[in-house]
């Protein structure tokens, strides 16, 4: 039983806010030449898009059962291998061309070590020059001082956030449903986790229009590379 | 009242050249921060070996209380030479040795069993290399079962929410806030009239990144405490106080 399965129903609506990320990954797919793999594939809004754009198979990987069934009912008939598993004990048979997190997923690892888990076992997983490419968001002080505290709905999606500071996380709260949590990252701390991983540097992005990274900006969209 | 405000006037510090400027009033700015200093003395007094490093020791309002209260020698490092001229002057015949360095590679003749940095110091460090390098230096200058303490404040996005762009001003002086979230940066603009004298950057970290920056430098936590009281650090912590040490 994962945390996301009481999501699971909801998550397309709630999620819904940010289309534009596809076209990204997309790009991303069309030049990987080897296994594509998909982490926190959740009920494949992005996979399924790839795996039919580009014909190319596509493994997607989630700790849920829940949204994984959903995704397994949508895509039906396309070349999208759906697995259960957790991201922090990934392990794949041959080494991926492409390995991608979308919808800032990877702020669900708690705190340092668990991404450092998933890092270093992302790059073990990657090809000799296969790429990383995962987005988050930039940690806002306007944004939370905003919504901390408040129920929102989104798409009918009404929950409830309250930021933890010292532990650098988000609770949302939802009824009937888990808590799920997000740890916020700073630039400082994606560049000691590339550190670490023995990644590059190939690109970040503001945006998912490859627009550069400035100060203005309030979305890491980084595409790393195993040398 | 026991904790100060996030991102005001205590973050105003030493350990650049560029805080030369801050120098001659110094002490005015930074005399809402008071209650480290018997935190760090205990840490000295604690400490088994009779030398204690401290970084960016700026006029040596930490280390001087130290040097008088423990009896033990100080090596203060830091960058900027005006600080550490008042510094000189106030220490006396004090055993404080204050050399002009940077804190991201700085070494010792001999390993000591305790390194500090108090005063949010490592903030101004910019970028994760900068402060990994800070913390390679400091477990390089460690013996075997010594100590790293230092401390920094959480990054409140409420207090941040309400300082973004606000103009704080005590008698002629004054400093400007702005927050670059993109860049976890909090630029710091002083003046005084209508003139602007210089700008200080900040580099905030999350909890996350100085439990990597200990665990990749070889460190471990032996204790994080959410101010110099040593009450546990919590969510709704303020201050990250840290102390580290290096496996036995």
């Amino acid at each position: 039983m994962s945390d996301y399965d009481s999501w699971a129903h909801v998550y397309d609506a709630w999620g819904s806010g940010m289309p534009a990320d596809v076209e990204h990954y997309l790009r991303l797919a069309r030049e990987a030449h080897g296994p594509i793999v998909e982490l926190a594939v959740g009920s494949g809004r992005v996979a399924i898009q790839i795996a039919r754009e580009t014909g190319k198979p596509v493994i997607g990987i989630d700790s849920s059962t829940r949204m994984l069934e959903i995704a397994r009912e949508r895509a039906a008939g396309l070349s999208l291998e759906l697995r259960l598993g957790d991201m922090r004990e990934l392990e794949l048979d041959e080494p991926a061309a492409l390995i991608y997190v979308p919808g800032r997923s990877l702020l669900h690892l708690r705190g340092w070590h668990e991404k450092r888990e998933v890092f270093e076992r992302v790059a073990k997983s990657l090809r000799t020059g296969g790429r990383f490419a995962f987005n988050a968001f930039a940690f806002s002080h306007s944004i939370a001082a905003k919504l901390d505290g408040t129920t929102i709905d989104t798409n009918g999606v009404v929950h409830t956030m309250h930021y933890a500071v010292g532990d650098n996380r988000v609770d949302i709260n939802r009824d009937g449903a888990a808590t799920l949590h997000l740890w916020w990252a700073t630039k400082s701390e994606w560049e000691g986790l590339i550190d670490v991983a023995d990644f590059e540097v190939e690109a970040l992005y503001g945006g998912f229009a490859q627009e550069p990274f400035t100060d203005e900006s309030l979305e890491f969209v980084y595409v790393l590379r195993k040398p | 009242m026991t904790s100060v405000e996030p991102t005001l006037i205590g973050v105003i510090l030493p350990g650049m050249a560029d805080y030369d400027v801050w120098a001659r009033d110094y002490d005015t700015w930074a005399s809402e921060m008071t209650e480290d200093v018997p935190f760090y003395v205990d840490l000295a007094r604690e400490s088994p070996g009779d030398t204690i490093v401290e970084l960016a020791v700026g006029t040596g309002r930490v280390a001087i209380p130290i040097a008088q209260e423990t009896g033990k020698r100080v090596i203060g490092i830091d960058r900027a030479p005006a600080m550490l001229a008042v510094g000189r002057e106030r220490a006396g015949d004090l055993p404080i040795d204050f050399r002009e360095g940077d804190f991201r590679d700085f070494t010792v003749e001999e390993p000591v069993d305790l390194v500090i940095c108090p005063f949010r110091a490592l903030l101004h460090a910019a970028t994760w290399a900068d402060k990994l390098r800070v913390f390679e230096s400091a477990a390089a200058a460690l013996r075997p079962g010594g100590r790293f303490a230092w401390n920094a404040f959480v990054f409140s996005p409420f207090a941040a929410a309400r300082n973004h762009g606000v103009r704080q001003e005590r008698g002629d002086l004054w400093q400007l806030v702005e927050q670059i979230p993109a860049d976890n940066r909090i630029d710091l603009t002083r003046g005084s009239g209508d003139e602007a004298e210089g700008k200080v950057h900040l580099w905030w970290a999350t909890k996350s990144e100085w439990d990597g920056l200990v665990a990749v430098s070889g460190l471990e936590v032996e204790a994080l405490y959410g101010w110099f009281d040593r009450r546990p650090f919590d969510d709704d912590a303020l201050e990250f106080v840290y102390v580290a040490r290096k496996p036995a």
